[in-house]
């Protein structure tokens, strides 16, 4: 066959060969990020574009490093509650959940025991986080596919939420709320009343989210099939939370090691079957019924009593380290702390970080697809990079 | 009647009442009468998109759990005419990078095209003026796909010129969107011009009130020409050219001032074109309801037929609202399958399907229908139940 190349060499073929035009694509570099309305806050992608399709992902992180675990380990004054104020600014949407990992990792290491009560209250509060999280990223990842609406309809619920999270901590976003031996103070007398009146709010909001994308033929033919990753794949790219569980593999660390008092509800861990990025979306979806159902649990459980033990203000713990993770709504979440026994702040504060990890996922989905693929599989991972960057 | 001594087409004739001087050519062929009835039509079109700009802000208010403009005049309706006057006493950056020439005037080769092709929309037959159309002529049809087509290159002009790699990748869209779209058009629009044998956008209106509306005798045709109209105005679920969550607004990216409001404008003046033309070719124009002759209440559309018609016109632009709100974004392949592989295809049904109606009669055309509409409906069904079945691959619990 003879190869031409155009237009230079454009000459009859000799008779009864067919010619062959070697036109030549050339790749476009197009930079995505740190500002661009759907890469999820300061994340920067280099992308490297044949037309539509994508050849190469170039990821770079860093735009949000705060220093947050160095700046944990410095807190003299404040000691072991400084810590937690820099991780309730990492990732902003599993605030209760992180520091519930952070204070049990606490509780290890200077071994404090916690009331009935707040124990509960911690729970509650854990998956309402859950919640609100899934609720933003539901309404990103209706953004990111082009539909504008369910943003709206996800933040109408998240506002009731964060509602109630202020009227328990005193701030919106950042409550650093939790203390090592319970809680800061004692939730409002009708924070019962108020859950159930958000549980009520939230069942008629999971169907009017269903109904709004879930079986949209554009949505499925948009997320169907897009951003498939195996499950030995997911196992070797370090993938947890609903990443991992998206590829059928049921881990999910309140149910494989049950902290706290996770052991006493009952609550079904969701898998997917493909996992693809509709998968990822549908199992969040069925999240949310069933961190509803735990908190419906813990709500109607609630016992009385104090939400406090009496733990000294200023922690000097033994030597010693500690390791401690939670199923935060990204994925498995891990604090590790060290004490030196001598000072009262901790000697190191590390993050194991989900997003982190299931960021690594982007170039296996995105290399190959089109544009509005690769910004869809960036959605389905739900980052957050105050989290990513630490 | 008289015929126009250049293009040997007939035109239809001047209202008696007017007076000579309104009507009498005096320069190239231009009278006193198009050039008020050009600034008419202008302050109408401007009017009714800042309207309309604040009634989709409504409609995405009450979709979304929200209220919608509200502080600027009652319930918020001058806020389009505050944002107007905004855009035009802001800075109108040229970025360096751009085409210092082409840059500035390709927002208004966008718009000019849309503008025109208001001038051939039949409005309705006011009694007093004959025919509310303006330079009525029988090529109506032709000039309505013809210069809205114009506006693709004002929208390349506006990417490649931005010197942004956004822009360039919207407007590479907006060429493949625009091609792939032209072609349903057309097809679609041989049904309508079959139905009534005539060009001209008057007499599709007239031939509907006899032979009823085309809704109803081309189904296909509609549903054809409303979304592939959607296509080509780039609004969701078919707007990859200006896809924020991608591409961050396409060719509009580098443009500030009053010269995106332009593009703002002509898009939303395209929704108003674009319903207006689905009104007179497919809703019975000015014709209050159909059969309406039949009945002895034609002169409800003779003397009220601009309100019936702008009647329609809002229906159909808040449905096109109502879409934008509540659909995702389709991908750019599958925006080409959709073109090619359905609309394009049920487009040449159609139009064999009025073919038969012409030459053999209602009865055969009516069989062809039905077939096609069954057809259609089982395979849409099978479609469904397989996406059922498929759909049982929702997550399992552990």
């Amino acid at each position: 066959m003879a190869v031409a190349t155009f237009p230079h060499d454009l000459v009859d073929p000799p008779p009864g060969e067919a010619i062959e035009l070697d036109l030549e694509t050339v790749e476009m570099t197009v930079n995505m990020g740190p500002q661009h309305p759907s890469t999820h806050g300061v994340f920067r992608m280099v992308l490297t574009l044949e037309g539509e399709r994508v050849r190469n992902v170039q990821s770079h992180i860093g735009y949000l490093h705060r220093g947050a675990e160095k700046l944990g380990e410095s807190g003299d004054l404040e000691g072991y509650r400084k810590a937690m104020i820099t991780l309730d600014r990492t990732d902003y949407l599993s605030t209760f959940l992180n520091e519930h990992a952070y204070i049990l990792a606490v509780e290890k290491l200077a071994n404090i025991a916690v009331p009935e009560r707040a124990e509960y209250i911690r729970i509650i509060l854990g998956e309402l986080t859950r919640i609100s999280s899934h609720c933003m990223f539901y309404g990103a990842f209706g953004a990111d596919a082009g539909a504008t609406t369910p943003f709206m309809y996800a933040f109408a619920l998240r506002e009731d939420i964060q509602a109630l999270f202020e009227a328990v901590g005193g701030a919106r976003m950042f409550p650093n709320y939790y203390r090592a031996g319970g809680l800061r103070e004692d939730v409002p007398r009708d924070f019962a009343d108020r859950v159930r009146q958000i549980i009520e709010t939230c069942k008629r909001s999971f169907d009017e989210f269903d109904a709004l994308i879930s079986g949209n033929e554009i949505f499925l033919s948009r997320t169907r099939g897009l951003g498939i990753i195996g499950q030995e794949r997911a196992i070797d790219l370090g993938l947890s939370g609903p990443m991992l569980r998206a590829t059928g593999l049921p881990y999910d660390v309140r149910k494989m090691e049950p902290y706290s008092i996770y052991d006493r509800f009952d609550f079904d861990v969701p898998i997917g079957t493909v996992g693809d990025c509709y998968d990822r979306y549908l199992l969040r979806q069925e999240e949310l019924r069933q961190s509803l159902r735990i908190v419906e649990q813990a709500v109607r459980d609630l016992p009385g009593g104090p939400t406090i033990g009496n733990a000294p203000k200023a922690l000097r713990p033994p030597k010693g380290e500690a390791y401690v993770r939670i199923e935060n709504a990204r994925g498995d979440f891990g604090v590790y702390l060290v004490s030196d026994g001598k000072s009262s702040a901790p000697y190191r504060v590390k993050y194991r970080s989900p997003c982190f990890c299931n960021l690594q996922s982007l170039n296996d989905m995105a290399v190959g697809a089109y544009i509005a693929d690769a910004v869809v599989a960036l959605g389905s991972v739900d980052i957050v990079l105050g989290e990513v960057d630490r | 009647m008289n015929v126009d001594p250049t293009t040997g087409l007939t035109l239809q004739a001047a209202p008696s009442w007017a007076p000579d001087f309104l009507i009498t050519p005096f320069l190239g062929g231009i009278a006193l009468a198009d050039i008020i009835a050009i600034v008419v039509i202008l302050l109408f079109v401007l009017t009714f998109v800042m309207m309309e700009i604040w009634l989709e802000r409504k409609v995405a208010g009450h979709v979304q759990l929200r209220r919608g403009p509200l502080h600027v005049g009652p319930h918020g309706a001058m806020q389009s005419p505050a944002d107007v006057v905004k855009l035009l006493t802001k800075e109108q950056l040229i970025p360096s990078a751009a085409d210092q020439v082409v840059f500035p005037i390709a927002p208004y080769l966008v718009f000019i095209p849309v503008f025109l092709t208001f001038l051939v929309i039949p409005w309705g037959p006011l009694v007093l003026f004959g025919n509310l159309v303006l330079r009525p002529f029988d090529l109506g049809l032709v000039y309505m796909v013809a210069i809205p087509a114009m506006q693709g290159i004002g929208l390349v002009m506006a990417g490649w010129s931005s010197g942004n790699k956004y822009s360039l990748l919207g407007s590479a869209r907006v060429v493949a969107q625009l091609i792939s779209y032209e072609l349903p058009i057309v097809v679609a629009l041989l049904g309508v011009a079959m139905m009534a044998g005539s060009l001209s956008l008057t007499t599709i209106v007239e031939s509907q009130m006899t032979r009823g509306w085309n809704v109803f005798m081309q189904p296909l045709g509609f549903v054809i020409f409303f979304l592939a109209t959607m296509s080509e105005m780039s609004r969701t679920p078919f707007d990859i050219a200006i896809a924020e969550s991608e591409i961050v607004g396409g060719p509009f990216i580098e443009y500030s001032g009053m010269r995106w409001g332009m593009f703002y404008l002509a898009e939303f003046a395209a929704v108003c074109l674009n319903s207006a033309l689905t009104a007179t070719l497919y809703l019975g124009g000015w014709e209050p309801f159909p059969g309406s002759r039949a009945l002895g209440l034609s002169w409800l559309g003779d003397y009220f037929g601009v309100l019936f018609f702008l009647g329609k016109v809002l229906f159909l632009v808040v449905i096109i609202q109502w879409a934008r709100f509540l659909l995702p974004r389709l991908r750019i392949d599958q925006l080409m399958d959709f073109a090619w592989k359905l609309l394009l295809p049920v487009g040449f049904v159609n139009f064999i399907l009025t073919a038969i109606l012409q030459v053999f009669g209602f009865a055969w055309f009516a069989v062809g229908l039905g077939v096609t509409l069954a057809g259609l409906a089982t395979l849409l069904t099978v479609y469904r139940i397989r996406r059922r079945v498929n759909l049982a691959h929702a997550p399992a619990v552990a």
